[in-house]
């Protein structure tokens, strides 16, 4: 064994790499093809959320929750409201609910098909990626017609959402109901049925129930191993369980027992992109009239949040890639809530990606990464712990930091490195 | 000898303006099949004199520099030995089994100049070109020794004229199955999918072509606008009747009609290969040799029983 490490490489992927779509390095120990270890060093996508967050109000985090993820923005926000209604004991008006779980969900079927996108483009198959692609511009014009905006959508504000779905809205959206029924059986059929892709997806990165339960995977990886968990489903969440809310397990769609492969997690998502599909159908005809807000202006909502919001609050909802939390504790007579905390699902499913794909080839561990479909930017976080005390990086050490690093690097640089104008005063 | 001379220059833009084109016509097929327009036909060779106007600050020595001229030279020297219609340079000694080798040795001269460069993509992509070069010479020989067998000789130019009175070497059941065996060795050495894991743009980034930049990678553009044109040229020889036209007085029309005739059966060719690179996945390196060493090497295999027979 000693003799043989030396022939053993490592090679390092990422931080930026045409496979990956976020900045995200892993360092790969391969025996010629075969992967022998894998090293995942995160943190190089970190934009201080949390700590902008400290300076905004309850309402302006709304905004900045959004932001942090281009493909699940409608998540973030939602489960961040559903934080500060639990701990603001804010109710909620059903319609509000419904037109809720109607975003959701396209928002869902958008982030799906982008990741069977991707995935048919790691193994070299672009005629499957422009098709689904294709596909997906529709729920963007849908998403766009309903909420004004491609990807940050702003529907949802606290205690409710901000905008109606009317009947011209309702309009656009069956008509896109109505293409996807004709458009996913042939994504289906492309995905699901062709040999050559089962031949890649098959026996691939394969993450045991096991495995997926101790690094606690979720979304689309874990039922994928085999876990039967959905927020929506056992949380309950919501009008999710009057639309008849059920976690898709891959012997449903497949017909066979999990193996949890990249297979399985692909189509668990195909799987949900039809359910998602009902989803909406039954929304749109369960949807009761009434209010869809109980603030019904911003200033009143700001007044209130200052006066109900006392303790913790604690949102879940099932994001695209599994069960999101985001966590919220808020003072009375203060504005800002004391500490926000998200926990995305991509942390502790890339774990346990890392964890499946040792022993595979290295040209399936581009494909092992996008079946999990990582979301860095909400992931990177940064702590320091030093001689025990927790301490916490502003930006100019932060600055400070790379300054001396580039120094180290090469001492001849030129230029100086003190920021120019003013910045932000803080 | 200067009419020797301005033939094989002639042979030489013609194959590098017509393999630009090849590049072309491939993406827009491409684009088309995914319903997208499209580079205009012309895009390769504006990268191409963009690549190779740049000034190249890296060099990692000299068998870097000089395995891409390696490739360049072979490519060239493959295309002065194929027939090309009436004109021809060197195909008297154009033997099979020598086209087919330097058809080949430009992966080589690739390979030296990657490995050389030391990134460890390059090493694995060069890695994974070489088990793939390992795996289509198997199939690759069936099919060779099944034309030699049925046409008693190794001389391309005799084999292009034999077919001018025997009919097209698919037209006999046993160069079928060879022709078809050398179809699916031609989709490794045009790196389409699904055989493409050696370059794999989404995995390794380009394998072997990653450390290249400006003049090297513009020469390689070059190189392989000529292997293109060289590779479906051999097919169209060796397989599609080649293209002798005599239905002319004239012998410069009837040089011009058997360019045009090569022209429509290499994009033929060219075609097959885009529309099998764009329905299928790229398979690992393990799949492939295991998929070259099954289906392709026994039709070649019985191809060449056959013809022996």
């Amino acid at each position: 064994m000693t003799e043989k490490v030396e022939y053993w490489v490592k090679i390092p992927f990422g931080p930026i790499h045409p496979g990956l779509e976020e900045p995200e390095k892993f360092i790969l120990t391969l025996d010629g093809e075969r992967i022998v270890d894998v090293d995942v060093k995160l943190g190089y996508n970190l934009r201080g959320i949390q700590w902008i967050a400290l300076r905004r109000n309850y309402i302006q985090i709304m905004y900045l929750a959004e932001r942090m993820c281009g493909i699940c923005s409608f998540s973030h926000n939602h489960t961040y409201t559903r934080a500060v209604e639990e701990a603001g004991n804010i109710e909620v008006p059903e319609r509000a609910e419904y037109i809720r779980v109607i975003i959701g969900e396209l928002e869902r079927i958008h982030s799906h098909l982008l990741n069977l996108g991707v995935l048919a483009h790691n193994i070299g198959y672009d005629t499957l990626l422009h098709l689904t692609w294709l596909a997906r511009e529709k729920v963007m014009d849908t998403l766009e017609a309903v909420s004004g905006n491609r990807v940050n959508y702003s529907m949802v504000t606290i205690g409710g959402v901000r905008r109606d779905i009317d009947e011209k809205k309702r309009r656009v959206i069956e008509e896109m109901i109505k293409y996807y029924k004709e458009a996913f059986p042939q994504i289906e059929e492309a995905f699901l049925h062709d040999p050559t892709i089962e031949a890649r997806f098959r026996d691939t990165a394969v993450i045991s129930k096991r495995v997926a339960l101790e690094q606690g995977a979720v979304g689309p990886t874990g039922r994928g191993s085999g876990i039967r968990d959905d927020a929506r489903w056992s949380e309950g969440l919501g009008v999710y369980p009057d639309l008849g809310i059920k976690p898709v397990m891959p012997q449903d769609v497949t017909g066979e027992k999990p193996r949890g492969d990249v297979f399985d997690r692909m189509a668990v998502r195909i799987g949900e992109l039809w359910q998602s599909l009902e989803l909406i159908e039954h929304a749109l005809d369960a949807m009761p009239d009434g209010p869809i807000k109980t603030f019904p202006k911003d200033n009143v909502l700001y007044a209130k949040l200052r006066l109900m919001v006392d303790g913790e609050g604690i949102g879940r909802y099932e994001a695209p890639r599994g069960e999101l939390v985001h966590y919220v504790r808020g003072k009375k007579g203060s504005d800002k809530p004391l500490r926000w905390k998200p926990r995305e699902p991509t942390f502790p499913n890339l774990f346990s990606v890392a964890k499946g794909v040792i022993g595979d080839q290295m040209a399936d561990f581009v494909v092992a990464v996008a079946s999990i479909d990582p979301c860095l930017s909400c992931t990177d976080r940064v702590a320091v712990v030093q001689d025990g005390k927790k301490k916490i990086l502003t930006e100019k050490d932060l600055l400070k930091a790379s300054i001396k690093k580039t120094r180290e690097i090469n001492p001849e640089i030129k230029g100086d490195p003190s920021p120019l104008g003013v910045g932000c005063v803080r | 000898m200067i009419e020797t001379a301005l033939k094989a220059l002639f042979i030489l833009l013609y194959a590098t303006f017509v393999g630009f084109m090849f590049m072309g016509i491939i993406r827009i097929v491409t684009a088309r099949i995914h319903r997208r327009v499209g580079p205009p036909i012309y895009q390769p060779i504006l990268d191409t004199i963009k690549l190779l106007s740049k000034k190249s600050n890296i060099t990692h020595g000299l068998i870097y520099d000089f395995g891409i001229l390696y490739a360049v030279g072979a490519t060239i020297l493959a295309v002065m030995f194929i027939p090309l219609g009436s004109i021809g340079v060197l195909r008297a000694y154009g033997d099979l089994i020598l086209i087919t080798f330097l058809l080949e040795i430009p992966m080589l001269g690739i390979m030296f100049a990657a490995m050389s460069s030391g990134n460890p993509y390059a090493g694995i992509g060069a890695q994974r070109a070489l088990l793939t070069l390992l795996a289509i010479q198997v199939p690759l020989g069936f099919a060779i020794v099944a034309l030699a067998e049925f046409y008693g000789t190794f001389s391309t130019y005799e084999i292009v004229m034999a077919q001018q009175t025997m009919g097209w070497s698919i037209f006999h059941f046993p160069l079928l199955l060879a022709a078809i065996a050398y179809d699916l060795v031609l989709q490794a050495m045009f790196g389409k999918e699904p055989f493409d894991i050696m370059i794999a743009p989404g995995e390794i980034s380009l394998g072997p072509m990653v450390e290249f930049g400006g003049k090297h990678m513009g020469l390689l553009q070059i190189q392989h606008a000529i292997a293109l044109f060289a590779e479906t040229l051999f097919f169209a020889n060796i397989f599609l009747g080649g293209g002798v036209v005599t239905a002319f007085s004239s012998s410069i029309l009837n040089t011009i009609a058997g360019l045009a005739v090569l022209l429509v059966k290499q994009v033929a060719v060219l075609l097959i290969a885009t529309f099998m690179g764009a329905i299928f996945p790229r398979f690992t390196i393990d799949q492939a040799a295991k998929f070259y060493w099954k289906w392709p090497t026994i039709i070649a295999a019985l191809g060449a029983v056959l013809a022996s027979l």
